[in-house]
């Protein structure tokens, strides 16, 4: 391991001095085509914060029969946003970050009435899952081989405020708390236009963009399900 | 960073101000070199909020309900003011062609009060009866339906002569001003499929509309909860609602106005297992009145919410709290991600 840690700091070392010694050549005025049209160099600014927009369907276990029988198959939509702040770049494989996730989801249908059918009334179900995650976003597949794929794998504690009411009356509203966690892999979209994607960052500071497939559970006592969601998310 | 913002607020600012500008132009009459005026178009003393919708039912139209537009202008003097009015927005009688009578023949816009010397800074009230503005053109007022009017206010040098056969231009620079009327002397049609939802909090009530309504269209669910013999055709309410008449606004049989097709009433106007009769009346632009529709009776009665039902099942998954009582809510979470976001503040402020 000492033995890959030196390999890989000389390495670094070489590198830096090729670099130098390029910019050092790159003073002089161009004298052959390819020095004219040589790529220029590229930093990428830093970066400290992901963002994620993602929906998906999602239906709460419930605790029992009730919500199976009250909205069927009403899988929802579980629209959700996620903020990632960056605590540490891991040299060589991502980083690692603490988020922050924000969701709502709504389930609707006709109340009962006292002989077993439906009224005319509407009855509701709302769910707010509240996340605090820590987050693992492996980016070495980007960023040394050029194979636009990231990934990420998160686990945190969700607390889901939910609300039940019928006919625009509030029956009752509370908070459940559990585990959550998830995985997901992404594509990153610099790929489909580079200059785009340099020119965002150098402007905004947008570093990379990207599609993503995001497995999750959660793990809260009837608000809880196992879903997927599909999204978009920015690192900036 | 506020290079950046302004690097994208100032073309947005741009974009903005060039769309909102014939906005602007058309509200505003005033320009450097023009008179302004402004109009405010009254029906027996009351004001129409918005001089360029001003909708008229049959009985304003017919019993001769008098209207007076008053125009308050500055910059100079008017000699003469005229209103002029005509049936269709392809007759505009700003053009001084619709105002002549060619060949001795009647022109196209016709003439219906005038004021001379019109002085700037004050107010001038141009009256004229709805008969005089809306039936010159040959159509009485039950011939028409939904057909819009216009009267224009016309500045001038001199005062049109009757049979002129080139009537004088309007006074260049001046606003002409316009209103436009929307004439409804039909009956409306009373709306048709009206079937009720039973419910505890509220009981709803659907219907299609019938035909010739449009947007400025609204209906008044009537219903009536009493323990009579029932209202015509049902077996409920008592005996104050019956289809195929208008139930007037009275103090017996409640209403409640909608917008658009179909509506509700609160439940707690009612008891649970108590049956109210409902009907709707459509009332068009003018405020014409439909008769009342067919008549359907709604139970106001006991239902179950999914949390209901979930209780009932022995539900003990959802944990219940409210925001409202903080004693009963666990505030650990809330804390612990208040907690969260002031360390990741804190470190970023640090590391910048």
């Amino acid at each position: 391991m000492r033995r890959v840690s030196q390999l890989a700091l000389f390495c670094l070392t070489l590198l830096s001095a090729l670099s130098m010694e390029a910019q050092s050549v790159r003073a002089r005025a161009p004298d052959t085509f390819e020095e004219m049209h040589a790529t220029p160099t590229t930093i990428d600014s830093p970066y400290w914060y992901a963002f994620e927009f993602k929906l998906g369907p999602y239906s709460p276990a419930g605790g029992n029969s009730a919500f199976r029988d009250t909205f069927g198959d009403d899988r929802g939509w579980l629209v959700a946003l996620e903020l990632d702040f960056t605590l540490w770049h891991i040299p060589y494989v991502g980083t690692i970050n603490a988020g922050a996730g924000w969701g709502w989801a709504n389930y609707d249908a006709k109340a009962f009435n006292a002989a077993g059918a439906r009224s005319g009334e509407k009855t509701e179900f709302t769910i707010y899952p509240l996340s605090a995650l820590a987050v693992l976003r492996v980016d070495a597949l980007a960023r040394l081989t050029g194979v636009p794929l990231l990934f990420a794998g998160k686990v945190g504690y969700e607390f889901v405020r939910w609300s039940a009411e019928t006919g625009g009356k509030s029956d009752a509203s509370g908070l459940n708390k559990g585990l959550r966690w998830g995985a997901q892999v992404g594509l990153e979209l610099d790929f489909f236009e580079p200059d785009a994607a340099r020119t965002l960052d150098q402007e905004y500071g947008i570093n990379h963009t990207f599609l993503f497939f995001e497995f999750f559970r959660s793990q809260t006592k009837a608000t809880g399900d196992r879903s997927f969601a599909i999204g978009f998310g920015a690192i900036f | 960073m506020p290079r950046k913002v302004m690097k994208w607020l100032a073309p947005l600012l741009f974009v903005l101000t060039s769309l909102a500008w014939p906005a602007f132009g058309s509200a505003q009459t005033t320009t450097a070199n023009a008179i302004s005026m402004g109009l405010r178009v009254f029906a027996d003393g009351r004001e129409f909020k918005n001089e360029t919708r001003v909708f008229v039912g049959k009985s304003q139209c017919t019993s001769g309900v008098n209207f007076a537009f008053t125009a308050s202008g500055y910059g100079m003097a008017v000699p003469v003011l005229e209103l002029w009015a005509s049936s269709s927005a392809g007759k505009d009688c700003s053009d001084a062609a619709n105002r002549s009578s060619p060949n001795n023949q009647p022109p196209v816009c016709w003439l219906v009060a005038s004021e001379t010397n019109v002085q700037p800074a004050t107010s001038t009230t141009l009256k004229a009866e709805a008969i005089e503005l809306f039936s010159q053109d040959g159509k009485a007022c039950d011939e028409v339906t939904n057909l819009p009017y216009y009267a224009y206010l016309v500045p001038l040098a001199s005062p049109t002569q009757p049979g002129t056969a080139m009537a004088p231009p309007a006074i260049t620079g001046v606003t002409i001003l316009r209103a436009v009327f929307t004439l409804y002397t039909q009956t409306p049609k009373a709306p048709t499929a009206v079937s009720g939802r039973s419910g505890e909090t509220t009981l709803g009530i659907s219907w299609k509309k019938a035909s010739g309504a449009d947007v400025n269209t609204s209906y008044r669910i009537y219903y009536d909860v009493g323990q009579g013999e029932g209202d015509a055709g049902v077996e409920c309410g008592s005996g104050g609602l019956v289809a195929g008449q208008d139930p007037k606004d009275n103090d017996t049989i409640d209403y409640k106005v909608e917008k658009t097709e179909g509506g509700s009433i609160s439940g707690s106007l009612v008891e649970i297992g108590d049956l109210v009769a409902v009907g709707v009346v459509t009332v068009d632009g003018g405020g014409n009145r439909s008769a009342l529709s067919e008549i359907v009776c709604i139970e106001r009665e006991q239902t179950d919410g999914f949390y209901d039902r979930y209780e009932r099942a022995n539900g003990n998954g959802l944990e219940k709290c409210s925001l409202h009582a903080p004693g009963k809510a666990s505030w650990s979470g809330w804390g612990s991600l208040t907690m969260l976001a002031l360390a990741l503040v804190a470190r970023r402020r640090r590391t910048t």
